[in-house]
């Protein structure tokens, strides 16, 4: 479904050229998940951005970017708009900056609803509260009434998601969606994303920097350093055989908590 | 066993609103002991009162009750430049963001200079050979020295705090989530500098973070916070391999590891056991 | 040089060039202007430009030119006071009130409140009418009116640097608040002050010009934009527009120029901050 074809990007810095990502290809199949693994500086945002046509001013790219077979660097004005409103979403890392902290929550998704999707006012008022049940917020009348800054990072997240997949679209894009969360809440909010991906089926291009993070919800993972793929394979195959020392290196230098997990793990199959 | 080198007694803390349900008890009658030559790590999330815990014992913050000791000497509750400049000669801090961790006009070597002018009564001369040196323990070289903050990578800079935390000779130094904001393979490097560093100086650490992962590598003793107090304790191994309290536990099943899936119901349960 | 070229931008070019030329005007009046511009001549009344007077002269039938000359250095010397004097005292305040924090910080902000509350040139018009129209007067008071602006905006940023990592280490070795402050928190405040200083200049500029054409400011017969353009006024009915609009012209081109090459380095200043 998304086709991503020797994308290459420069951006002029002083007078120079610098490569950001070079000939970088990947596929994402409907119903998906891919993760984009790499560290600061490895332009795993920037092949996002560039889905979106969203890269900076300054930018040389060169590759082409398909989406269901659609060119998406020939898309101009109203199909460029359509194609980021209907066919893909992006769930951002700080919901703060996504979010208008003047708007009440409920104006967030409705407004979301019916600028993008044309969906009447007084339906997508109704359609907000489900959004919300679905991603996991209990106490929705209290959150629709909301303001962003009365949240917490980790519900205006399910918020941001909420309104992410409120038009079902074809392609979840998600950068860093819980750097910005402590880790109860981002595995909390991670388990909400997956499930309401599979529930809708939707494709989704995961970027994040922590390997294990993308293992848990993603199909396949391509690493990614200094604006090039590595190596790329399934989560079991690059965790049990990384064969780019880059992998092993990003593998070794979190040695996980494996002890208490690994004593669990004896007791959950003991039962 | 020997005497702690840091040694925190009933240690209270609250932050007042404008409204009295505005306030905030961030560290609650919190006691900890550290023993010289060891690193404790403090873990929590956010809210945890880690943060204030730390600032606390350097002398950023007053505490409202309870006391700080410090090489078996009672710190005064309320700083002032001449108990810090003391203070400081015992412990230094490592602040998270490698960013703002030093004045980006100013060519890095000056943040050491700063400390060497403060706490020895060295010349320029011989100072500047002491920053070389310095540079050198933390894995610089010597062109870094004339180097300004934006020509280093975040690891870099990190080093340069570790460096000025080096400069006034302390025995404890505090790390507030001192490898958080860098990317895992420099956090690596730098987890193993500071292991080093301590083991060659003899120095005690103690290590403020939220990571887990960060904790099982650098850590011989934990304690864990959850809103302003310590819900375990225990050595590292205790602690990571046989958690006792419930919220260590929602740690330990939130962290992510190889073969890992976020499982709400889980989180749910555990949620409602320490609510209980 | 060149750094600095490319950090203006076109546009920021051709505006410092501007500004230049005025202030080298006024620094070289003595020196370029063909004639004194308080002494006209009767027989010499309303000439249109011609070779003689490039600018042509005025009702008294003094050359404008050269009083477009002088009038640049009392058009920036008041506007160079207000500056110099907020930006040290609106720096000065902003920074130990930063830097003390706690009652300090909420006294000094009070103080600045009530500040507040006066217009500026109403505040300006009371010191003239106890002190006595000059142009000095005019400048202080406007300064006095100013400074709780600037001090407010550097007391915001600087308390945004104070809690960095940079400024609570040394704060940490005992090093004393004033090392700090003059080492580590002015010069990362400095690019905030500057653009403070270039906006403030456009505005002093312009009110000082407004006192002065209201006979406030600076008095006749010395030569000032703003006096100008009142001065004009009688002429401009008669159908000689050209001390006024010129005049006018220079206020307006000055306030113009220093106001985008503060935007622009102001602005860049506070992008190179973020990356």
């Amino acid at each position: 479904m998304l086709d991503v074809q020797n994308l290459s990007m420069t951006i002029m810095i002083e007078d120079a050229a610098v490569p950001i990502l070079r000939d970088v290809s990947l596929q994402v199949a409907a119903g998906e998940s891919i993760g984009l693994v790499g560290e600061s500086g490895s332009g795993k945002s920037m092949t996002l951005r560039s889905i979106l046509r969203i890269e900076p001013e300054n930018a040389t790219v060169s590759g082409r970017i398909t989406l269901d077979g659609l060119d998406v660097h020939s898309l101009r004005g109203e199909a460029l708009r359509r194609m980021r409103a209907t066919d893909v979403a992006m769930i951002a890392q700080n919901p703060h900056a996504v979010l208008n902290p003047v708007l009440p929550v409920e104006r967030y998704l409705i407004e979301g609803m019916h600028d993008a999707q044309g969906v009447p006012r007084r339906q997508a008022r109704l359609r907000a509260g489900e959004l919300l049940e679905q991603v996991g917020i209990e106490r929705i009348d209290l959150v629709l009434g909301s303001y962003p800054h009365q949240l917490s990072g980790g519900m205006l997240q399910r918020v941001v998601i909420a309104g992410a997949i409120a038009g079902e679209p074809k392609l979840l894009l998600a950068d860093e969606p819980t750097t910005a969360l402590d880790v109860t809440t981002q595995a909390e909010v991670m388990a909400i994303l997956d499930e309401c991906r599979r529930e809708l089926g939707m494709a989704m291009l995961f970027v994040t920097h922590d390997l294990d993070l993308a293992a848990s919800v993603c199909d396949r993972i391509n690493v990614m350093k200094d604006g090039e793929i590595v190596e790329r394979g399934v989560p079991e195959q690059l965790r049990d055989h990384p064969e780019h020392p880059y992998t092993r290196v990003l593998m070794e230098s979190r040695p996980a908590t494996v002890m208490w997990a690994s004593n669990r793990e004896a007791e959950v199959a003991h039962d | 066993m020997t005497e702690a080198i840091i040694s925190v007694d009933q240690l209270t803390k609250t932050f007042r609103g404008k409204r009295s349900r505005d306030s905030v008890t961030a560290v609650d009658a919190v006691s900890i002991a550290v023993q010289p030559g060891t690193c404790l790590a403090v873990v929590g999330e956010s809210g945890s009162g880690k943060t204030t815990l730390a600032r606390i014992i350097v002398g950023l913050e007053t505490a409202d009750t309870g006391t700080v000791k410090l090489g078996g000497k009672t710190v005064a509750r309320r700083a002032n430049r001449r108990t810090l400049r003391a203070r400081a000669r015992e412990i230094q801090m490592v602040f998270q963001d490698p960013q703002s961790s030093l004045n980006r006009r100013l060519r890095v070597q000056v943040a050491v200079d700063e400390v060497l002018r403060a706490h020895t009564p060295l010349n320029a001369k011989q100072r500047r050979a002491r920053c070389r040196e310095l540079f050198e323990q933390v894995g610089l070289e010597a062109r870094h020295l004339d180097a300004i903050p934006d020509e280093l990578s975040g690891g870099q800079r990190q080093r340069v705090a570790i460096a000025r935390a080096l400069a006034a000779e302390p025995s404890i130094i505090v790390l507030d989530e001192a490898v958080a904001a860098l990317d895992v393979t420099v956090q690596a490097q730098i987890l193993k500098l500071l292991d080093e560093l301590r083991r060659s100086k003899g120095l005690t650490y103690l290590f403020i973070t939220h990571d887990l992962s960060v904790v099982q590598m650098i850590a011989d003793e934990v304690v864990v916070m959850r809103r302003g107090s310590i819900v375990e304790r225990g050595t590292t191994a205790q602690v990571l391999g046989d958690p006792q309290h419930p919220y260590t536990q929602l740690l330990l099943e939130c962290a992510p590891r190889p073969g890992w899936k976020p499982k709400r119901g889980v989180i749910r349960a555990l949620r409602e056991e320490i609510a209980s | 040089m060149k750094a600095l070229a490319k950090r203006l931008g076109p546009i920021g070019v051709g505006a410092a060039f501007i500004f230049a030329i005025v202030v080298v005007g006024a620094l070289l009046a003595p020196l370029i202007a063909p004639y004194d511009p308080t002494i006209g001549s009767v027989t010499q009344r309303f000439q249109g430009p011609s070779l003689d007077h490039l600018f042509g002269t005025d009702q008294a039938g003094r050359d404008i030119f050269s009083r477009i000359l002088w009038g640049a250095r009392s058009s920036l010397v008041g506007p160079l006071i207000v500056v110099a004097v907020t930006g040290v005292l609106g720096t000065g305040i902003a920074l130990t009130s930063v830097w003390w924090g706690g009652a300090v910080d909420s006294a000094i902000s009070r103080v600045l409140d009530l500040l507040f509350a006066f217009p500026n040139l109403l505040l300006a018009m009371l010191a003239i009418a106890v002190f006595g129209p000059s142009l000095t007067t005019a400048a202080l008071a406007l300064s006095i009116s100013y400074i709780p602006y600037t001090a407010r905006v550097i007391r915001s940023m600087a308390l945004r640097e104070r809690n960095l990592a940079y400024v609570r280490s040394p704060q940490l070795q005992g090093i004393s608040g004033a090392v700090i402050t003059a080492r580590h928190l002015v010069p990362n405040v400095a690019p905030l002050i500057i653009t403070g200083a270039t906006i403030n200049f456009g505005f002093a500029m312009i009110e000082i010009a407004a006192l002065s054409f209201l006979g406030l400011a600076v008095q006749p017969p010395l030569a000032d934009w703003g006096l100008m353009v009142s001065n004009g006024q009688q002429s401009l009915l008669k159908g000689y527009p050209a001390e006024s609009m010129l005049a006018g012209l220079f206020i307006v081109l000055t306030v113009a120029s220093l106001g985008y090459i503060g935007e622009r380095l102001g602005g860049r200043a506070a992008a190179g901050r973020r990356s």
